[in-house]
This record gives C-alpha cells, sequence and structure tokens, in this order.
C-alpha cells in the first residue's frame, strides 16, 4: 500500500514517518537512490506490515 | 574478408593486426609461410583460440606453453616443452594462471622446482603420494597459505597439512565451530583465525572483528546466585516468546478479536430466530467454554448469551457495546490459558536441553552408586565392591559397636542385643529388604528417634562402601527428565559455559563486515544485551539469528520502544524483562527481507533460506526464469513415499538445494567450494537438479545431475545416500527421453557414494576424469552404471567408450505450466512481484516497487494465469495484463488463446 506521510525524525541510519499520528520505521538503504531525507519532508512509500503488527516504510521518495 | 584474405596471402604476419580470426585466415597465413612467436600472442590474444598456431610457435620456443589453455594441453605437449628448454618461471605462471589448473603441467612443473607447489590452483588434482613426495622436498609454510588463496583451496594437498586445517577454504560449518570452540577454551585470538578473517577466507575485517569480541567477553559463573539471576532472566524470556507464540495462533485462531466473536454470536441468534431451535445458543456455550478450556464456566457464559439474545430480539442487531465486555472476557481468559499452558511446554522442552547442575549430578551419582552397593551386597559380589570379607566385617562390627553402645539410646533404657542386630544388619544389606519396622520387629524398639537413628548408621555402610567403587559409562545418568524436578537452578545449569563458548562460534559464523558494522552501531549500548548471550539457543525463537538481530538494531530497537513507550531514558531492566516480545520482533522486523522478495520467492522458500541473503537468492531466481531447455533429459516419478522431479528450471524450491537434506552442504550460493556446482546445476544447459519431496510435498533432499559429453553423472554429496532401484528408474526415464529425442547420451551413471552398497550384477568404473570433468559435489572417481544405448535397447557392453568431447546441445525443452484457470492470490503476487525484479530500469523499477500491493481477488471479477503472465479483470471491467520478461514465445500464444476464448464468450476483450 503506498502511503504519504512527514518525516518525524531521522538520523542519517533510521527514522520515523508520521502517518495520521502513527509512526512507521524506515532505515536509510529504504530510500530511493539515496536522495536526502530530513525532519518535516514530505515522502511516499510502500507500507509493509511485519509480525505481529509492525510497519515498515520501503522504496521513500520525497515529494516535497 | 577478401581484402583481409589477400592481406594474409601477401604478408601473412600481418595476421597479428587481425581481430576477427577465423580458420580460414588462420590455415592460410601458415600456408604463407606465416611462423608465429611468442610476441604475436602478446599483441592478438586471440590466436591462442588456435591450437594449431601454439603448437607451431612452441616448436621453436617452448616458453609458448604458458599461453596454452588447459583444455588445450596433452602430455606430449608438456612433455615436448620441458625436454626442449622450458623452465618453469614463478612470475609467469602468477601471470597466465591458466595453466596453474592443469595437473599434468603443474607436475612437472614442481619436479623442475618443488616450491612452485605454491602455485597450483585449487582444482589441480595431485596425487597425495606425488605431494607427500614433494614434501620431502619442499615444507609449504603458514606464510604460503596466507599468500596463496588458491593452496588453501587444494583439497588434497590440505589433507596432506593436518597443523593447517584452519587454512583450508572448505572447512564445514561443524569444523568451523569446533575450532571457534577450541580457540575460545584455550584463550586464543579469535581474530587469527583465517576463515573468519577476509584477508584470507573469511568475511570480516580482523580490527573490526576484534573491537567486536570485546563484547562477547562475559563471567560464566556457577554459583546460585548467578544462576538464579539468569534463571530470573530466562523466565521473563519465556513469558516474551509464550506471547509471541499467542501473537502467532491469532491467525489461525476462531475468534482473534471481539469483532469476529460478536459476529459469530449475532450470526447464531439469526439461526436461533429463523429456527426457533435455542440449541443453537447452548452450543455456542459449549464452545466458548472449551475455547476458554474450561476457565470460566459454562452456566456463566449461557447465561450470558441468553441475555444477549433478548436484547437481539429487539432489533436482530448485535451491539457490540453490549457484548465487548463478555467477549474482551472470553478473548482474556482464552489468552491467558493458551499463554499457561505455552510457558508449561517450552519449560518441560527447556529441561532436556540443560546440563544438570554440579550439585544434581553428585546427588544423583550417589544415589546411583548406593543402589549399586546395595545390588551388589545382596549378590555378595565383595569383589566388585573392592573390598574383601574381613573389611566389611569391620566396618558392620564397628557399625553395631557406635549402635549398641550409644549413649542417648542406653539412657533411654534400651538395651540392644548384638545378635538381633546382627539379623537387622542381614536384612538390611544383604537381603535388601530395608523395612523400618524391622527394627522394631527384631529389635524391639518403638522409639521412633531411635528406629530413624540404628536405620540411618546401617545405611551410611552403603555410603561408606560407595566410595570404593566406579559406575561404568553405561551405569551413568541418561537423564530420565520424567524423574527430574521441573525447572530450578538448583537442578540445573541455567547458565553453561558449553552453551556459551557455542553461541559465540555460531555468531562468528554468521557475521560479515556489514553486520559487524551495524552490531558497532550500538556499541555504547550493548552491554545492555550481552549478559543475553549465554542464553541465546535454548528456545527457537530466541535463536542465533534473532541474537544478531537484535544486537544489530539494539540502538533503533531502544529508540523505538522509549518513542512508544515514553520513557526519556528507557529503564534497560524493563526493556528487556516486560517488552522481551518486543525487542525480538522489532530485531526481525528491522532485519527482515523486502514482501517483494518474499513474494517472488515464496514464503516456503524464504524459510529454508533464511532472510538475510534472501535478496541475492532472488538475483539466482531471476535468472533461472529465461531458462527454457536443457542438455538432461528430465524426469518425473514416484519412488516409494517420495517424489522426484527434474528439468523444472523456473521452480523457485530449486534454490534450497544447499540447505536439504541439511545444511553442511557446500554446494550453496554463499559456499566458495561448492558456488559453481550450484550455479551450473540451476542455470546450465549442462546441469539440472533432481528434487526429492515427501508426501506433504516438502523438499527434503536432492540429487545434481551433469551432463558431460556423452554421458550423465549423479551424486548427492556426502552422507546422503539412495537405493541404486530409485537411480535404476531415474535413468531409464532419462534413456528413454534420450533416445526419442535422438540424443548423443550413451551412459548414464551414479556416483558410487550417492548410493548403498551396490550388487556385483552392476558394473562400476574406477576413473580420475570423473572428478575431473564434474564440479564439485560428491563426484568421487567410482561410478555406478545404471543404464546405456545399449542396455536400454536389450543388449549389453562389451566395454564402454566415454567421450567428453561428444558436443552437447540443449534439446530439452522445460515443460510449462498449465493455464490456471482459477489462480490463487498468492500466485499473482508472485507473478507481480517478478515483474517487477525483472524491470531492468531502475527509476521504473523504485517506481514499481513503491507501487506494489499483493494481488486481491475480492477486487476483480475474473483471473487467469500461465508460467509466466497473468491476465485480470478488475470490477471496473478494466483490464490487467503481465507478461514477464522471459522470452517465452508461448506466453503470448497463450494469452492471444485465452483473450479469444474470453471474446468468444463474450468477455469483451
Amino acid at each position: 500500500m503506498k502511503l504519504i506521510g512527514i518525516i518525524d525524525s531521522y538520523n542519517g541510519k533510521y527514522g520515523l514517518i508520521k502517518v495520521n499520528n502513527e509512526l512507521i520505521d524506515f532505515e536509510s538503504k529504504d530510500i530511493s537512490f539515496n536522495q536526502e531525507i530530513n525532519k518535516n519532508d514530505k515522502v511516499e512509500f510502500r507500507l509493509e506490515i511485519k509480525f505481529p503488527d509492525i510497519k515498515i516504510a520501503r522504496n521513500i521518495n520525497k515529494i516535497s | 574478408m577478401d581484402d583481409t584474405l589477400t592481406i594474409i596471402k601477401n604478408n601473412p604476419s600481418s595476421i597479428i593486426n587481425i581481430k576477427d580470426l577465423n580458420d580460414e585466415i588462420v590455415l592460410l597465413a601458415l600456408k604463407n609461410g606465416y611462423i608465429p612467436k611468442k610476441e604475436d600472442f602478446i599483441i592478438n590474444p586471440k590466436l591462442k583460440d588456435y591450437k594449431i598456431l601454439l603448437d607451431k610457435a612452441l616448436l621453436t620456443d617452448s616458453s609458448v606453453i604458458l599461453f596454452y589453455s588447459r583444455n588445450k594441453l596433452t602430455d606430449e605437449i608438456v612433455t615436448y616443452a620441458f625436454n626442449h628448454g622450458y623452465i618453469p618461471k614463478k612470475e609467469d605462471l602468477l601471470e597466465n594462471k591458466e595453466l596453474t589448473h592443469s595437473s599434468k603441467f603443474m607436475k612437472e612443473v614442481i619436479r623442475y622446482d618443488p616450491r612452485l607447489i605454491v602455485l597450483v590452483a585449487g582444482d589441480c588434482l595431485l596425487l597425495p603420494s606425488f605431494i607427500k613426495e614433494v614434501f620431502t622436498k619442499y615444507k609449504i609454510s603458514e606464510e604460503d597459505l596466507i599468500t596463496y588463496p588458491e593452496l588453501r583451496k587444494n583439497t588434497n594437498i590440505m589433507n596432506l597439512l593436518p597443523e593447517y586445517k584452519i587454512y583450508y577454504a572448505y572447512l564445514n560449518s561443524e569444523e568451523k565451530r569446533n575450532i571457534i570452540i577450541n580457540y575460545l577454551k584455550n584463550g586464543l585470538d579469535v581474530t587469527n583465525i583465517p576463515f573468519l578473517d577476509s584477508n584470507i577466507n573469511g568475511l570480516c575485517n580482523k580490527d573490526k572483528l576484534k573491537e567486536l569480541i570485546k563484547y562477547f567477553k562475559l563471567n560464566i559463573s556457577e554459583d546460585i546466585n548467578t544462576q538464579k539471576k539468569y534463571y530470573n532472566i530466562l523466565d521473563k524470556i519465556i513469558d516474551g516468546i509464550s506471547n509471541i507464540r499467542y501473537l502467532k495462533s491469532k491467525n489461525t485462531t476462531q475468534y482473534p478479536d471481539i469483532i469476529t466473536l460478536n459476529n459469530k454470536i449475532s450470526l447464531v441468534f439469526n439461526r436461533v430466530l429463523n429456527t426457533r431451535d435455542y440449541t443453537y445458543i447452548d452450543n455456542l456455550a459449549k464452545e466458548l467454554y472449551l475455547f476458554t478450556n474450561k476457565t470460566i464456566s459454562l452456566q456463566d457464559i449461557t447465561n450470558n448469551l441468553y441475555n444477549f439474545f433478548d436484547s437481539y430480539m429487539d432489533d436482530n442487531i448485535l451491539h457490540i457495546e453490549l457484548t465487548s465486555n463478555f467477549c474482551n472476557k472470553i478473548l482474556n481468559y482464552q489468552r491467558n490459558t493458551f499463554l499457561s499452558i505455552t510457558k508449561q511446554n517450552i519449560l518441560n522442552s527447556i529441561i532436556s536441553k540443560l546440563k544438570l547442575s554440579k550439585r544434581k549430578i553428585l546427588s544423583l551419582t550417589n544415589g546411583l552408586k548406593i543402589n549399586k552397593v546395595a545390588n551388589l551386597l545382596k549378590n555378595n559380589n565383595l569383589k566388585e565392591l573392592n573390598i574383601n570379607e574381613e573389611e566389611i566385617q569391620s566396618i558392620i562390627n564397628n557399625t553395631k559397636n557406635i549402635i549398641i553402645n550409644n549413649k542417648d539410646i542406653k539412657k533411654l533404657g534400651i538395651t540392644i542385643n548384638s545378635i538381633d542386630l546382627d539379623k537387622l544388619i542381614n536384612e538390611y544389606l544383604f537381603l535388601g529388604n530395608t523395612d523400618k519396622s524391622l527394627i522394631n520387629n527384631l529389635l524391639n524398639i518403638n522409639n521412633k528417634e531411635v528406629i530413624n537413628y540404628i536405620y540411618n548408621k546401617i545405611l551410611q555402610i552403603r555410603y561408606k562402601l560407595s566410595k570404593n567403587i566406579k559406575l561404568e559409562d553405561n551405569e551413568l545418568i541418561n537423564y530420565d527428565y520424567s524423574k527430574l524436578p521441573k525447572l530450578n537452578y538448583n537442578t540445573y545449569l541455567i547458565l553453561d559455559k558449553e552453551r556459551y563458548l557455542n553461541n559465540i562460534a555460531d555468531i562468528l559464523l554468521n557475521l560479515d563486515d556489514n553486520l559487524i558494522n551495524k552490531i558497532l552501531d550500538s556499541k555504547e549500548l550493548l552491554k545492555e544485551v550481552m549478559f543475553l548471550l549465554p542464553l541465546v539457543n535454548i528456545i527457537k525463537e530466541f535463536d542465533t539469528k534473532a541474537f544478531i538481530n537484535i544486537i544489530s538494531n539494539y540502538k533503533r530497537i531502544k529508540d523505538r520502544l522509549s518513542n512508544v513507550y515514553n520513557y526519556d531514558n528507557i529503564d534497560i531492566t524493563n526493556l528487556i524483562y516486560k517488552k522481551f516480545d518486543e525487542v525480538i520482533n522489532l530485531g526481525n522486523a528491522y532485519n527482515s527481507v523486502d514482501n517483494i522478495t518474499v513474494a517472488a520467492l515464496g514464503n516456503d522458500v524464504i524459510d529454508i533460506l533464511g532472510e538475510e541473503h534472501s535478496n541475492e537468492y532472488a538475483d539466482i531466481y531471476l535468472k533461472m526464469l529465461p531458462r527454457k531447455m536443457g542438455a538432461i533429459p528430465g524426469i518425473s516419478l514416484q519412488y516409494k513415499d517420495y517424489y522426484l522431479e527434474s528439468g523444472l528450471y523456473t521452480d523457485a524450491n530449486r534454490l534450497v538445494i544447499g540447505k536439504k537434506p541439511n545444511d553442511f552442504s557446500c554446494i550453496d550460493l554463499f559456499n566458495k567450494a561448492g558456488v559453481n556446482t550450484y550455479k551450473e546445476a540451476l542455470l546450465d544447459n549442462t546441469g539440472d537438479v533432481i528434487l526429492i519431496r515427501d508426501k506433504d510435498k516438502k523438499v527434503v533432499s536432492r540429487i545434481l545431475v551433469f551432463r558431460r559429453g556423452n554421458i550423465i553423472n549423479m551424486a548427492t554429496g556426502y552422507n546422503s545416500s539412495y537405493p541404486i532401484e530409485m537411480y535404476e528408474q531415474i535413468a531409464d526415464q532419462m534413456m528413454s527421453r534420450a533416445l526419442s529425442s535422438n540424443d548423443d547420451i550413451d551412459y548414464i551413471f551414479v556416483d558410487s557414494m550417492a548410493t548403498f552398497r551396490v550388487p556385483d550384477t552392476y558394473k562400476t568404473l574406477t576413473d580420475a576424469s570423473f572428478i575431473n570433468n564434474f564440479p564439485h559435489g560428491g563426484f568421487t572417481e567410482k561410478v555406478v552404471l545404471l543404464t546405456s544405448k545399449n542396455m536400454i535397447n536389450g543388449f549389453k557392453d562389451k566395454e564402454i567408450n566415454i567421450n567428453y568431447d561428444t558436443p552437447v546441445k540443449p534439446k530439452y525443452f522445460k515443460l510449462r505450466k498449465d493455464i490456471n484457470y482459477n489462480p490463487s492470490e498468492s500466485e499473482i503476487t508472485k507473478l507481480r512481484a517478478l515483474r517487477i525484479l525483472m524491470e531492468q530500469d531502475l527509476e521504473k523499477k523504485e517506481i514499481l516497487k513503491r507501487n506494489f500491493e499483493p494481488f486481491y481477488i475480492q477486487e476483480y471479477s475474473m483471473v487467469i494465469c500461465g508460467e509466466d503472465w497473468y491476465l485480470a479483470i478488475k470490477n471496473d471491467n478494466s483490464i490487467e495484463e503481465v507478461i514477464l520478461a522471459t522470452a517465452d514465445t508461448r506466453s503470448n500464444l497463450e494469452i492471444d488463446y485465452v483473450k479469444s476464448t474470453l471474446i468468444n464468450k463474450g468477455k469483451g476483450l
């Protein structure tokens, strides 16, 4: 499922994306083409759900 | 072309400037007097493809031998070169490594200069007798092994250097584990181990490994307080894992949430209204009673349901607000029961993995010894008691005196008769009748304390005698856990040094630089979690992989949990003790493989391969997909309870041939010894693999199959053998297909190690060519002939004529899967995933990935699929068509066929 969210935190290695008050985990390797991403950037991504209910963002693309 | 020929005719030496050579040009040059020189081959390397030119040049310069490829070398050429002044030089051989693979050549080189043995390639087969002789003239040093990687791969040489076994490139994981444990036990620096060091055979940078290993040092103490502390930690780990199992069970449980339960109740009520049969409610009550494992009273449940039914009758709707408390209670009770039972199961299963504490072993051993003494006494076997009559009588007399003269007994006015005491001792020691009532009967004593005193004193004799005996190995404890108490830190060794060392070895064998970097990212926090290291591999969910997932993401896990639970600086004790399941789940999720890869390969395959390298296996799978043909006939048969199949080049299960029947196999993508074998079997015309499945259609083993010239040979790798009859059936099918395809396969063999002892009626052959011509993978010199072209036609083979030069042509097409008019969601999802992974344009691929979704049938009115395509009609009548880039013309034919069928049926395509 493709979603849009805002970068809530990112330390250059991993971070969180905020989507409707929910926080989605991501890692730098899942940022498309190593784009530079900063806090408050708007991004689109594919949501994956890992057991039992852990949300991970993949293929993250900055949209603004 | 005519111009070229003219140039050559006029100036044959100008051949060195021609890149596009062919036989005509070469022969013309030679005819016109061209004499190739060594420099010519350097200027135009294409000249080396022509043996005729090399042979000509060799006549005038024996050092031209360096340009021969190994398959162009013959014994005559090697002999000629050496007899005509060729002097092998180290620099030359380092620059022209091709010949270091040739045993013919290297034998002569080493005879000339034994020191050059260090240059042999890994697959250069030298006989052990020759190598031993060389060793008398030159001893390979540790430095040689570090400097020359091919030397470490040479099995015959390394087998003769046991002192350098750790340098061998192809140690299996068990051998590696034992070496690491040995190093750890002896306090040696594990970072010196060659198969860990990326400069030698390993995957880890030595300095980084050195830094990491510091964090693994723990003080493993057997003292009771430490054992108690770890017992409490283990208890919390078990709680966490029980919860993980509960959450997993929710996927298959009848009532995963209160809404499902509420809906079920509503359904039952509806049925009751329609049928006026109230037993439906009673049955539901019973079902829920069992669901909670009878922890809520049946009456309680029944009353609630009937109350709900009364409300339901008002408006025929069962409001969740009405039932939520009840539903929550049901689910909570079910959860608590599940957790409790699961915890007990885990505790019971753990016991068999734990050693007994020294304390317990001593007490059990003493108990066994005393029982042995009792039996020996009963049988009057003083010899095994290592005592003679006098000595035992002396002990008995001594004990008698102590009892008879005991002041406290005398004070009670009790006199003990010596003869009666003798009778009692006889009963206890020699007749094995240790009933306390005998003391009353024989000595006429009623006083309980005195009875106990006499009882213990006499039986102490056994204890004394037990010091004289030893227990044999077969008498020692075979832990019968049913008799032992449940898990506790007095009886069992919770913290165990051996498991701790094994865990370190296991972790080291699973590390590479990437993981080490990730782990060291959390290095300032590692001490918070390393204490768990000795408890890894007691319970399956907390194995080495799970632990590596945790430590390689620990900082991220901690940050995440502090975010979730709003701790400023999360209390570490709380983290592990109360949130252990979340710690494991997050670790696993953070190191998990992308869902697109999971969809492409399938969960079953990923479970076997493991997630960490699934992407690399997926890359191999993408190379497998376009394969349509091979030079080995495929087979399909059932042998007893096994299903055998080969030739299905696009079956993702073929990726697991390195993990089945066990994961010690070197035939795997990540094993240097067998990676080429792995790839040939899966990707090349000359390779194939027979997958062996059990009745549940799970892959349990495999047979590797290779074609060389006019023969096929099969092997399984060691520790895996099957009956010759099974191979015969395989060979018969293969040969039948070969005959009907008019193929030049004359013989089909199986390696002697792949089958059980073969009757004498079978012809066997022994020749080094069965090793030299086949890749690493269980092929030995000895093979068994299964069938031949002659045999299948009813004739005998007078002689076997193997010809490795017979051209091998791919003739066997892979069978395509039938068109499926009712595919599952996962089949279509897989095709979607593969379509994305096969996309060459990286930007487009990334967009496709971002938009990837699994296939949901409810969004479509129809879906049909073939081997590598699908066609789906959405509910809004839009059409989705996906064809994988396998370049199989049959895909389009199938789709056209399906479309025309649908048009005829009025589906408007």
